[in-house]
């Protein structure tokens, strides 16, 4: 059921949310952060909850999803150092860490963050071995060793120059 | 308890059971990996170059499937198209010596780097005797005319090609015939030649475009060609505020632009930002001419890229340079192996198959 909060001391804050992740924690937000989420934007023009609850988004990947939002809603802010800051927010993150995020991203629908953490996803799987991407994708092999073997021979060219890495 | 006409409502604790929801992410707090759907593997998988993708098919039957869809196909080349660095889109030209042939070079070390790395290409039907000319570009593919004779569409990157019909034998005079269009007809799914122009055709949204003045006095035209409904019309041009320049047409991030030359002086470049809108037409830079110790003095060629800071790589003569209109300084890229070229284009690299249609 829809958790709400009418006499919460928010209500008087009309320019912030409340965002609770799946376990729990609460975060804090300006409305004008948490629009950007296209998502978090539908749920604030239909209801007046200003307790948003996300059953699928925990507290670490939601912090840095309004760490992104609250940097981008914020005007003092040129483009060329809101550029800086997305390469900053995803370089050296944990492949781990980036495939949360952009399960986070679509739930939320925040479209620029999804395309820069899909792009820095792929900039790690680019040279990567076949295996590395069924384990972090957790898929099955569902060839048979022939039929594998004949789709490898059909671009057999396109593995012969690579220094492939397996972690 | 949920209303039922906002389906994306459904994060709003979100129940299993609601019919709307996409797809279940398992909580992050299990150990296991959570459950990814197919247009979030998509949204990844299109930012892949070529050469992973062809890879990554062996991952499992419906990472296959999706990446050789056609859906797929069309996102990963807006996606690469749109690569900012430039690291999906290769210079493509004739060299002359010691006959023609093809190099290639990456574009994005020729507009960033200290030097290109030029190296051979491989083209269809290549022989030692066989003499080459690019057609023109479009959609990942490369259009060749081999010793002026046949004519092939071909995608290096995933190193396809189809050899088309021969043409008709008066469209085959003289040895190297390369003032065609080459484009993609949207309507019909089909790559098509165009007619012989005085220029090859520039390829934007559905149409081949060709500047073309019919007399000796007669005013400067854009004439487009619809490849689908097959109808000729014309595209309205800048309100050029000055005079005495020679007009060429060209494509620049696939923009069809307008090239002012001023004789000795100046290159003008305007851009057509949003095809069929007249008002979207800008001057976006004016490159002077160089002209000291230069005994080229020739016009600049089509501007091949424009880079993320306005910087511009155009043909000079034989050779690449980079204008930086910010600091109004040139750069002359050195390339390796690449010696006298004819003309230089910029190909996407694509999945763009010549083979899926029964072929």
């Amino acid at each position: 059921m829809v958790t709400t909060d009418e006499k919460g001391p928010l209500t008087a804050k009309k320019k912030s949310v409340i965002i609770r992740s799946c376990d729990g924690d609460e975060f804090l937000v300006s409305e004008s952060a948490a629009v950007l989420s296209t998502s978090l934007k539908k749920i604030l023009e239909e209801k007046e909850d200003r307790l948003i609850h996300l059953s699928d988004i925990d507290n670490k990947t939601l912090a840095m999803v309004i760490a992104y939002l609250s940097t981008h809603a914020d005007d003092g802010l040129s483009d060329d150092l809101k550029r800086s800051f997305d390469q900053e927010f995803v370089s050296g993150k944990e492949f781990d860490v980036l495939k949360y995020l952009v399960l986070a991203t679509d739930t939320l629908q925040v479209t620029c963050l999804c395309y820069t953490v899909a792009k820095k996803m792929a900039d790690i799987m680019k040279n990567k071995l076949v295996e590395w991407v069924r384990r972090e994708f957790d898929i099955q092999n569902d060839y048979t060793p022939e039929a594998e073997a004949e789709i490898r021979r059909l671009d057999a060219w396109a593995w012969d120059d690579r220094q492939l890495e397996d972690d | 308890m949920e209303t039922k006409t906002n389906p994306r409502s459904s994060i709003y604790d979100r129940q299993p059971q609601n019919s709307k929801t996409r797809r279940q992410i398992q909580t992050p707090s299990a150990e296991s990996n959570p459950i990814f759907p197919e247009d979030i593997i998509a949204e990844i998988l299109s930012r892949l170059p070529v050469k992973s993708l062809l890879k990554f098919k062996c991952v499992s039957k419906s990472w296959r499937s999706l990446i050789s869809s056609k859906h797929f196909i069309v996102a990963h080349l807006r996606i690469s198209r749109k690569n900012t660095n430039f690291t999906r889109h290769t210079i493509i030209s004739t060299i002359l010596r010691p006959c023609y042939r093809l190099n290639q070079c990456s574009l994005q070390s020729l507009l960033c780097g200290p030097m290109g790395d030029g190296v051979d290409s491989y083209y269809p039907m290549i022989t030692i005797n066989n003499s080459v000319r690019i057609v023109g570009c479009c959609n990942g593919l490369v259009c060749i005319a081999i010793n002026g004779k046949y004519f092939c569409l071909w995608n290096p990157s995933i190193k396809e090609y189809k050899k088309l019909p021969d043409v008709d034998d008066e469209m085959k005079m003289g040895l190297f015939i390369t003032k065609y269009g080459f484009g993609f007809d949207e309507s019909n799914e089909d790559y098509k030649d165009g007619l012989p122009f005085d220029d090859n055709g520039k390829y934007v949204s559905g149409k081949l475009h060709w500047g073309r003045r019919d007399g000796f006095n007669s005013r400067w035209d854009i004439v487009s060609f619809d490849l689908g409904l097959e109808i000729c019309e014309t595209v309205e041009q800048p309100k050029y505020v000055e005079n005495g320049f020679s007009l060429s047409l060209g494509l620049v991030g696939g923009c069809l632009c307008v090239l002012c030359d001023f004789p000795k002086t100046s290159l003008d470049v305007w851009v057509l930002k949003e095809y069929g809108v007249r008002e979207s037409w800008v001057k976006l830079v004016t490159v002077p001419y160089n002209l000291d110790d230069d005994p080229w003095k020739g016009p600049y060629s089509t501007p091949l890229c424009i880079g993320p800071k306005g910087e511009i790589l155009l043909v000079y003569g034989s050779s690449f340079v980079v204008y930086d209109p910010k600091g109004n300084c040139f750069r002359q890229q050195k390339i390796t192996n690449f010696g006298s070229f004819l003309e230089a284009d910029v190909y996407t690299e694509s999945l763009v198959s010549l083979v899926l249609d029964g072929e």
